[in-house]
């Protein structure tokens, strides 16, 4: 092998399938016989169903079955939804496959029809005749824990979800009563609505004489719709049960999530007898697809008078949604509360989440997942002290920074960061903006009435979701560590079967590229399996950028077993001891003679035929690895946005932007930039453009592509990247994930930049989106 | 959603009273009315096909009357369902006496969900003051009509 393939930017193996349209996406499977689904769902934020008559849909030429959730009730599976994090005290409503005699959301399911062809079983839709009686609804969440607010369920007065707290909070009242200075902020974190290119889809095939169930869906871990799917949903054996992720266009955590709509269909199936699938429309997808974030938040700053961080103090509603999609409970709380200490040492943090239950979609981890909630209070109350004691943004987050000698630094919120040197990456990038001169055109530009913002964003994140015993005992109900086996065959050639579920994210690549790397096998040798839980011996799946961190890690840890078994034999056959046998670039050889020599295809050939092994050895070549992280990962990083408002109109242009991010070792460059972009893309979508709106009586009224606004290409400048290396300190290839970092470190660079450039008018903040209008409003209102 | 606004025709206040709440007239002057009856005394029960944007289809509903003052003012509640969505809404008419005529003013709050709202709404304001207009067009029509006839038939 010629040279590392470990950090070098070959190109996606994935990318020419994807390009040319071969790539099989679970609406282009056909199976014979197959009959198709359509789901009706209620116009209704909230009300009582009176009366559903299915008879004329029934009734309509190539409908072939309309059910209701009598039938489910009737088939006796357990028919349930359940939530896969459990918090203290939370109250836990019943989520039902189909509405049983309620609605609580606009697009909850409440029939579904199987016809011959999609377009019958949609025009089968408008046959059910479905009385409802309107109940008030209520779509806000600090509007839904006020005295007489409308209830979702009767069992959670107020509408409260859970009320979860972290941190010390008589201490950090106590540094607010002591504080030289302090700030406030009251914001809205907007909700927004996941987007992947794919819509969801499911295909399910039920074999009644077997009694298994194979489901291709559109899912980010196969494994865990399988758990769910036989435990609560369709009470099936596991074993009876194969879900395949085929070809999936992109999730952001939408596609993590246990919904009804998989289940109803798979019952379909099972009901029937002959495969049936079902495609979510766009408009489907907006209704039902698990929304992000959606916080109402108070956050407030204390400093001493040398201007250091003294106490972070956090209240936050948030939304719900009228039901806990599978991990909701945890994004608002531990992926949220415990990131509040961002880049600084602060040594009091107090924070409280109420969790609320409003009438709309069910809301969960959407890319970056309580992280950019935190960072982006976190960076704004910096960006508001800063302004209050008259420094410089950077110089206050380098005052307040956690020395690269306090590391591992543990939190007052429950993290133990174990690496971390946050002025390297916040040096460089003020050099690549090229701050101090920035600032002085900003000064003239003032001058000449134009208004330019430089806005900074230090952000951290935990990811490498996660160790098991510690999510385990903050309420997950599910493990969080990942497999692999590495198999060499007879030939040398090599399958690695992964728990991770790629979608999007290039694992094919640079997982091959781990192996070669390990094995010293050409990288073309090597074939990646995952997202089949017949083929995959278990899995967590794809999200939390976890798959490099974990997913990598475990196939890292096969790769190097298979080598050390190799060594066994190879030493056997070179009559050496094992511990003169070296391993280098594909070859075992005897220390001190690289003539003599076999290679990892010789040794895999022997260990095959088994004809000549050393004694205890069993034959065949490969490994199997369970690897359990010992820590989450810390990515870190500076973003810097560059914008011009344009005080008239209101409209923010983005002239810049620059990342520096530390995601530890790479394992391809060019990988590493993608999810960079993307993730930026995602995050000043956040900041300018995307909103998910309701109405008072609880519709969606951005529920359109036409209507909700995602950024386009020509909205973003060309992103200037640069990184630094913290390499991991706990798993083995020295990585820590990138696939939210952009996602979690954007929107609050862009927002700072647009506060920065209206500070001429004493604006403090605006919320996201930063829509022109809001702009002009903020202006108007600061009074100058 | 919140609807307003006057209208004033050249005739007859009772005239214009009477039309408002002629089921024969109504089904004409209601764009995309299909049926039209009265069901009760102050009930009637329609089936209107209309469309916001992309979003078409049949809505078929009921419209009550109430505090009837003629010929200066009623009040009425409407509620319609169908695929597409539905309407929920009350409102007031007012007829006044003017120099011109009558000027009727109106207003009303509506709801309206499903599909119209989630890919309509922004359509919907725009639409909903269309049909109205429409509707008192071919109102305004009505009464020029009769007012004629009756002025020929008194010659």
């Amino acid at each position: 092998m010629a040279e590392k393939l470990l950090g070098s930017a070959i190109r996606r193996r994935e990318d020419p399938a994807l390009i040319t349209g071969r790539a099989k996406y679970t609406d282009d499977l056909k199976l014979p016989n197959m009959a198709y689904v359509a789901i009706l769902r209620s116009p209704y934020a909230h009300a009582r169903i009176t009366r559903l008559d299915t008879s004329k849909a029934k009734a309509l030429d190539g409908v072939v079955a309309v059910f209701t959730a009598e039938d489910v009730a009737q088939s006796g599976i357990p028919g349930q939804v359940p939530v896969g994090w459990l918090l203290p005290d939370m109250k836990i409503p019943t989520r039902p496959l189909l509405a049983q005699d309620r609605v609580r959301y606009v697009g909850e399911a409440v029939a579904v029809v199987v016809a011959e062809d999609r377009y019958t079983a949609h025009d089968a839709l408008e046959l059910i005749e479905v009385e409802y009686e309107p109940l008030s609804a209520v779509a806000n969440p600090a509007k839904a824990v006020e005295e007489g607010a409308p209830l979702v369920h009767d069992d959670a007065p107020n509408n409260i979800a859970f009320d979860w707290e972290i941190g010390d909070k008589e201490a950090t009242d106590q540094a607010f009563a002591n504080a030289a200075h302090t700030v406030s902020l009251n914001l809205v974190n907007n909700r927004l609505i996941p987007n992947a290119v794919e819509p969801r889809a499911a295909l399910a095939d039920y074999d009644p004489v077997s009694g298994r169930l194979t489901l291709w869906m559109t899912t980010q871990n196969p494994h865990i719709h399988r758990l769910l799917m036989s435990l609560a949903s369709l009470g099936l054996p596991e074993h009876k049960i194969r879900v395949i992720a085929p070809e999936v266009g992109g999730g952001f955590g939408s596609k993590i999530h246990h919904y009804p709509d998989e289940a109803i269909v798979s019952w379909c199936a099972m009901q029937l007898g002959r495969p049936v699938k079902w495609q979510a429309t766009r408009a489907e997808t907006y209704l039902t697809d698990a929304h992000g974030r959606d916080h109402v938040t108070t956050a407030e700053m204390a400093v001493d008078e040398n201007g250091k961080i003294t106490g972070l103090r956090v209240h936050t509603y948030a939304n719900m949604g009228a039901y806990y999609s599978t991990f909701a409970p945890a994004v608002p709380t531990y992926l949220y509360g415990t990131l509040l200490s961002g880049e600084y040492e602060i040594p009091n943090i107090y924070c409280r989440v109420v969790g609320v239950f409003t009438h709309t979609t069910p809301v969960d981890a959407y890319r970056g997942a309580g992280r950019p909630e935190a960072t982006f209070v976190v960076e704004r109350l910096v960006d508001l002290m800063a302004r209050k004691l008259g420094m410089d943004p950077a110089e206050f987050r380098r005052k307040n920074f956690i020395p690269p000698d306090k590391f591992p630094y543990q939190t007052p919120v429950a993290l133990q960061y174990d690496s971390g040197d946050y002025e390297k990456p916040l040096n460089k990038a003020l050099e690549l903006v090229g701050y101090e001169q920035l600032r002085r055109e900003q000064e003239e530009a003032r001058k000449e009435g134009r208004y330019i913002g430089i806005g900074l964003s230090t952000y951290i994140e935990a990811c490498g979701l996660a160790p098991s015993s510690v999510v385990g005992s903050l309420g997950a109900q599910a493990g969080q560590w990942e497999s692999a086996i590495v198999r060499v065959h007879p030939t040398g050639k090599v399958t690695v079967y992964s728990g991770s579920s790629g979608h999007g994210q290039g694992h094919k690549t640079t997982f091959a590229q781990i192996v070669a790397d390990i094995l010293g096998v050409p990288y073309d040798d090597i074939e990646i399996i995952q997202g089949d839980t017949d083929e995959v011996q278990y899995g967590w799946g794809t999200y939390g950028s976890r798959s490099a961190a974990v997913g990598g890690s475990a196939i890292a840890v096969s790769a190097q077993k298979v080598v050390e078994k190799g060594r066994k034999i190879a030493a056997h056959l070179l009559e050496a001891a094992e511990d003169d046998v070296a391993f280098e670039a594909g070859k075992y050889y005897v220390k001190g003679a690289p003539d003599k020599a076999v290679t990892i295809q010789d040794v895999a050939l022997q260990a095959y035929l088994a004809h000549n092994l050393p004694p205890g050895i069993e034959p065949a070549l490969e490994a199997a690895a369970f690897y359990d992280p010992s820590n989450f990962t810390f990515p870190f990083g500076t973003h810097v946005a560059v914008v011009e408002v344009n005080p008239e109109s209101g409209e923010v242009n983005l002239l810049r932007y620059v990342a520096v991010d530390d995601c530890g070792h790479v394992i391809n460059p060019l990988i590493v930039e993608g999810q960079v972009h993307g993730g930026i893309a995602q995050g000043v979508g956040q900041a300018l453009y995307e909103h998910a709106v309701y109405d008072e009586e609880g519709n969606l009224i951005t529920g359109t592509l036409m209507d909700y606004a995602v950024p386009k290409a020509r909205f973003l400048p060309s992103f200037e990247l640069d990184r630094t290396v913290t390499p991991c300190p706990h798993n083995p290839l020295g990585v820590k994930g990138i696939g939210e970092a952009g996602t979690i470190a954007a929107s609050a660079a862009v927002v700072n930049a647009v506060v920065d450039a209206l500070a001429p008018f004493g604006v403090e903040h605006i919320d996201m989106p930063v829509t022109p209008e809001k702009v002009w409003r903020a202006i108007q209102g600061a009074g100058n | 959603m919140r609807i307003n606004g006057e209208y004033v025709v050249k005739g007859d206040r009772e005239l214009v009273f009477a039309l408002l709440q002629d089921p024969i007239f109504l089904a004409k002057a209601i764009p995309g009315a299909e049926r039209l009856e009265r069901v009760g005394d102050d009930t009637y029960e329609a089936t209107i096909r209309a469309g916001v944007g992309p979003v078409r289809g049949t809505f078929a509903g009921t419209v009550q009357i109430s505090e009837q003052r003629p010929p200066e003012f009623y009040r009425l509640t409407i509620q319609g369902h169908g695929a597409a969505g539905f309407v929920r809404g009350t409102g007031a008419v007012t007829l006044v006496e003017v120099p011109e005529g009558t000027k009727i003013l109106y207003e009303g709050e509506t709801q309206i969900g499903g599909r119209i709202a989630q890919v309509g709404q922004r359509l919907v304001q725009s639409v909903a003051r269309k049909m109205i207009n429409d509707g008192l067009k071919v109102l305004e029509a009505e009464v020029k009509q009769r007012a004629g006839s009756s002025a020929s038939q008194t010659k």
